[in-house]
């Protein structure tokens, strides 16, 4: 569960103390520290793809983990879209990857002004 | 849809703007926008702008510099839905998009 | 770029209706100038709208150029194998009131006696037909052979087909001045040269009076932004057009929904601003007809300008006191459908021939000549909260 995790940094000193909280990801459960990002939380549990992508379903994750390029868009208790790397974990929190377009999408044109 | 993706958020490629700019006779950056759709994605170009530009800049023999950006509008990042119209809310509130879950967490537990 | 030279028509405006109106003159063998101010053709209302190409809910006196339409907007994608992803899979206007269902019916009615194909639907039809609509949807009038296509590629292609026909585009050329003598145009004056020429067309929409000042004239239209909004990509969930509760959504190719929706009292101008309050109502009311829009997030949204006549009609005419003009505005939100049949009537007043496609009820006389539209539009309209 710590997998991944620094748990004595140089600098920043040994790894706090912070309550563990369960919530679900895709449906399964998955083991966080309070309060970091959901895209920590998936990172250190070695979940790496988020979400797959349009037609050719490519396998999505943590990409800038800035909340710049929202690849790690997740749907948190039906709020859709979301950024993992920017909204933080709590106990219960149901997490979904995306929404993405389906597979029928061919990356055709809309039009915006 | 063969080459590299350029734009992540829109699965567009080198391929995709070079046929493109082919095809449609484009010269703009706001162009390769409109046709090609790199940049309407979820980021908004915020990834991909520079490395189309620098694409567009190669196949049409111009200097990046001259390639305008294209134009940005509202919102400036994506808002869900849901968020518009929440109880307690009123039009022209402004609706943060730095937490959105924060705030629907703890509108929950009043 | 083109240096100028003289043309025997100039189409001024390169939207949906001047590209059309050129391809349709230079069908005919004729030496056309399409000139446009901006740096490409479809730059304004006909390359930012939603892209309807719809006969459901006309009125009588523009549903035979609406169908008319639907036709020639076939006939660029299937002969001319157009690449603008035009769609037929249906219109459905909606009612969310017992009222409105009454006033469907009837609609359905009307629609139908002037041949067009349109159902009125409720209940578990209407769940077949379009499964995602809410429970506060109660019938609906559906029309099959509507659609949406996608106006950046379709002004594009059309432009790319007028070209191929010998239509000089001369972009990023603004008309200044219209030369006359003797109540005929003589030539046209650029801000690139002058244009000697025998027939105009103004088709320049909302901007239609800054080239009726230059002959004198004035139409009775007034100049009103509409704002659209489009969501991130999600699976599909929506296959038609739907309209209803002040908004109207609709899907794409890419996955996304475009929501959009006008208000009569919106205030007139040039101003290409969006506004929290109309995003809002696009969300809140989209979502109320349409609940899979609480499944994603409006990522953009922008906005256009349109002509509004004063009875939300087309105004197709020649020009008063002008012998070789023609002109068409005033389409009030409905103009991109309606391009090709509106091209291709100002293309056959210019060869001098009566009009295909009925516009009786288009003309500019039905107007009196005295009437201030803009004074009256002033006083009607609201500011948004």
């Amino acid at each position: 569960m710590h997998a991944g995790r620094v748990q004595q940094h140089p600098i920043l000193g040994p790894l706090p103390d912070v309550p563990l909280v369960t919530f679900t990801f895709n449906g399964q459960p998955v083991q966080g520290r309070d309060g970091e990002s959901i895209a920590a939380a998936l990172w250190a549990a070695g979940i790496r793809v988020i979400r797959y992508a349009g037609r050719r379903r490519e396998p999505r994750g943590l990409y800038c983990g800035i909340g710049h390029c929202y690849e790690c868009r997740v749907t948190v208790n039906g709020i859709p879209n979301l950024r993992a790397c920017m909204e933080t974990v709590r106990a219960n929190l149901a997490v979904e990857g995306g929404p993405d377009r389906g597979v029928e999408a061919d990356g055709g044109t809309t039009h915006e002004g | 849809m063969g080459g590299v993706t350029l734009c992540r958020c829109e699965l567009v490629t080198d391929e995709d703007i070079k046929a493109a700019i082919d095809r449609w006779n484009v010269h703009s950056m706001n162009e390769v926008k409109l046709i090609t759709r790199a940049g309407k994605g979820a980021c908004q170009g915020r990834c991909c702008f520079s490395l189309v530009r620098a694409l567009v800049a190669y196949v049409l023999g111009v200097d990046p510099g001259t390639l305008l950006p294209p134009r940005v509008r509202l919102p400036v990042r994506p808002v869900p839905v849901v968020l518009f119209g929440r109880p307690g809310t009123t039009t022209g509130d402004t609706i943060s998009m730095i937490a959105p879950l924060q705030d629907s967490s703890r509108e929950r537990r009043t | 770029m083109n240096s100028l030279r003289n043309h025997e028509v100039v189409v001024i405006g390169g939207g949906v209706m001047g590209c059309t109106a050129a391809y349709f003159l230079a069908c005919e063998g004729r030496d056309v100038a399409l000139v446009e101010r901006a740096a490409q053709v479809g730059t304004e209302a006909s390359g930012r709208n939603a892209g309807g190409i719809r006969q459901n809910k006309r009125h009588p006196a523009e549903l035979p150029m609406a169908m008319a339409s639907v036709k020639l907007w076939q006939f660029f994608r299937d002969e001319l194998r157009g690449p603008f992803e035009y769609e037929q899979n249906g219109n459905i206007a909606l009612a969310t009131s017992e009222e409105e269902v009454r006033a469907l019916e009837a609609e359905a009615v009307r629609l139908q006696g002037q041949g067009l194909d349109v159902r009125h639907v409720r209940g578990a039809d209407l769940k077949e037909l379009c499964p995602n609509l809410s429970d506060t949807v109660l019938a609906a009038n559906y029309c099959p052979t509507d659609g949406f296509a996608n106006p950046i590629l379709a002004i594009r292609f059309i432009a790319q087909c007028a070209r191929e026909r010998g239509v000089t585009i001369y972009l990023e050329t603004q008309v200044t001045g219209l030369a006359m003598r003797g109540g005929r145009i003589t030539a046209v004056q650029t801000n690139q040269g002058e244009v000697a020429t025998e027939a105009v067309v103004n088709t320049t929409g909302p901007w239609a009076n800054e080239i009726a000042a230059m002959v004198g004239g004035r139409l009775p239209f007034v100049p009103r932004p509409t704002q659209l909004a489009v969501t991130l990509p999600m699976p599909p969930v929506l296959r038609q057009w739907i309209s209803g509760d002040m908004v109207y959504v609709r899907p794409t190719q890419a996955g996304n929904l475009l929501v959009g929706g006008g208000g009569p009292r919106d205030p007139m101008g040039f101003a290409r601003e969006n506004t929290h309050s109309r995003i809002h109502r696009f969300a809140v009311n989209g979502a109320r007809i349409f609940p899979p829009l609480k499944r994603t997030s409006m990522v953009r949204a922008w906005a256009g300008i349109l002509a509004i006549s004063p009875d939300g009609l087309a105004i197709i005419d020649r020009m008063p006191g002008v012998e070789n003009m023609v002109f068409a505005t005033g389409c009030s939100g409905t103009g991109f459908c309606t391009g090709p049949g509106t091209g291709k009537t100002l293309a056959e007043m210019i060869q001098g021939r009566v009009p295909t496609i009925p516009i009786d009820g288009l003309r500019l006389s039905r107007f009196p000549a005295d009437l201030d539209f803009e004074a009256a539009y002033q006083r009607q309209s609201q500011p948004e909260p």
